[in-house]
């Protein structure tokens, strides 16, 4: 009879392969082989006897099978196998990996049954500065950073297949093709992972990869941050699109208080974003040559919505003092407006009066403090 | 239990190019792998052939020539433009090298964790169907160049300090990085 030695060792050997494999991106031989390994890991687990000095190979193996079973997608069997290890008498460092197993086991059930397929592509964004503890970090400078992260992916990603820039309005699926995963933050200085996971069947010939969409937004934040904006705008040549790409890198940026530097790091190159929030100007659009010459406003006060005012213009300002303006958003600038809706934020603008009426040609948009 | 320990290294050198041989229960595609992407995090830190790892182990510190074939050196990052994952395959290479050269441990034992590989280390094979029990664990950690809060010395304490109850498994942990380059063993 074969020995469970045997039998592992012959699961190790196709284990191994599979995992060179995978690092060459020939992901279907890697799953078959996985697929074999797990027959014959499954085959020595089996051949563990009732006893109780069993421990803790049972439970190693059981590990090792569920793993595998893991990486070619079965599920239930994974599920199985893990339960089984756990059901022994494994070391708590064992039994700690196991529940972790089972967690994951689900997440990627989970994402099988919504189509999505979890890559190996990544953008870590590590923050460092006095808003920067140990493991910790504040909240806003997180979130808004995160935020304006995704939509530049989001954005490079429909600038790369030539649609055209959609101030609003819901996108069709199809012109989604991946979906952002966030990955535990990491201590130290304050680093997390994005994760772009892709519908599965949804990516076209000509989407490009995620690690095209990733490489993209890097090389235009190494722009930004190295004061060539002239070669960023020959890379976008659609001004809606170029305008976004920096606003949105601007406000990423170090606000010179509380974050002091962003590092972006994708799995083949890193950039680090230390201009300075203040220093990067955004492209103005000419101002019209009108009889009523427009005048140059910087006010504070409460962004909020179109509804709730009534009114033609989307959005509005409300300052301290009640007095109400509209305000106008230029292409591009919309992402960045989006993101205020309903602080308190200081805008700067072109001011026409027209009767009663207060309308400001949004050029720039801050927190108000 | 299985105690683990260190003993002194026979000959300073840590040739890459013999992981095969000294780790056989590796395929020979996994090891050159392995080597693979060790030299890629050693070349990404401007390292030659010969330069010293510096080793702490078992209480002691010693400098070991690192060795590799330079001729296929300069055009494997473009293989593994990944140095996240390199640091990590990377480690492994030079920690079970390490393990060959500085422990009595002669039996190796592999397991999957998720999609990476655990190493269980023993004195000897002598049971055929409780392959893992009197074994100790290998806990290998790679750096690529320490930063501030991503030291050897920092990662060594989070593992010592993490909770771990006397009757869990033994383990040895092994932490290379590859900015110095250095090497740490140490049981916890």
């Amino acid at each position: 009879m074969t020995t469970v030695r045997e039998l592992h060792n012959r699961a190790m050997v196709l284990a191994q392969e599979a995992l060179v494999l995978r690092s060459t991106d020939d992901n279907e031989t890697a799953i078959a082989l996985a697929r074999e390994a797990f027959g014959l890991e499954a085959l020595a687990v089996r051949q563990i006897p009732q006893s109780e000095d069993v421990e803790p190979t049972r439970s190693i193996l059981c590990q090792s099978a569920a793993s595998l079973a893991l990486q070619c997608s079965e599920f239930a069997e994974a599920r199985r196998y893990a339960a089984l290890g756990l059901s022994g008498d494994p070391p708590r460092s064992i039994a700690g990996e196991l529940l972790q197993l089972l967690e994951t086991i689900s997440f990627h059930e989970a994402l099988t049954q919504d189509g999505i397929q979890l890559g190996d592509e990544f953008l870590e964004c590590a923050l460092t500065g006095p808003a920067v503890g140990y493991g910790v970090v504040g909240y806003r400078e997180f979130i808004d950073r995160i935020t304006q992260i995704t939509q530049l992916l989001d954005r490079t990603v429909q600038r790369l297949v030539g649609s055209a820039y959609r101030r609003a309005g819901r996108r069709p699926k199809d012109a989604q093709p991946f979906v952002p995963f966030l990955e535990a933050p990491q201590r130290g200085s304050f680093s997390v992972t994005i994760r772009l996971g892709t519908r599965e069947g949804e990516m076209a010939p000509l989407f490009p990869s995620a690690h095209d969409v990733i490489t993209n937004v890097l090389e235009g934040i190494e722009l930004v941050d190295s004061e060539r904006e002239s070669e960023l705008q020959t890379r976008i040549k659609d001004d809606a699109y170029y305008v976004n790409f920096v606003s949105l890198t601007r406000n990423m940026a170090p606000d010179g208080e509380k974050i002091s530097v962003v590092q972006l790091r994708s799995r083949d190159k890193k950039v680090s974003l230390a201009r300075s929030r203040t220093s990067i100007p955004v492209m103005q659009r000419a101002t019209p040559v009108e009889p009523d010459v427009p005048k140059h406003i910087d006010i504070k006060g409460l962004l909020d919505f179109a509804t709730s005012r009534k009114g033609e213009s989307e959005i509005g300002l409300t300052t301290d003092d009640g007095s109400e303006y509209d305000i106008e958003v230029q292409e591009g600038l919309d992402d960045l407006v989006r993101s205020y809706y309903g602080a308190y934020v200081n805008v700067t603008g072109l001011l026409t009066i027209e009767g009663n009426r207060k309308r400001v040609l949004l050029t720039d948009v801050c927190s108000g403090g | 239990m299985l105690g683990v320990r260190v003993t002194d290294s026979a000959y300073p050198v840590l040739d890459l190019g013999e992981l095969g041989a000294r780790a056989p229960f590796l395929t020979p595609s996994a090891a050159g792998f392995y080597e693979e992407n060790a030299v890629v995090c050693l070349v990404h830190n401007g390292h030659r052939s010969g330069t010293p790892l510096q080793v702490a182990a078992g209480g002691e510190s010693s400098g070991i020539d690192l060795r590799w074939s330079e001729e296929r050196a300069g055009t494997l990052h473009r293989c593994y433009a990944d140095l996240v994952k390199a640091t990590e395959f990377g480690a492994c290479a030079i920690a079970l090298l390490l393990i060959h050269e500085l422990t009595p441990f002669v039996a190796v034992e592999q397991a999957m964790r998720g999609t990476t590989v655990d190493y269980y280390l023993a004195e000897s094979a002598t049971d055929d169907t409780l392959v893992f029990n009197r074994s100790a664990r290998l806990e290998v950690s790679g750096i690529l160049a320490a930063a501030k809060g991503n030291t050897v010395a920092a990662r060594l304490d989070s593992k010592r300090h993490r909770h771990k109850p006397e009757s869990d498994l033994p383990t040895l942990v092994a932490i290379v990085e590859f900015g110095l380059p250095q090497a740490t063993l140490e049981e916890i």
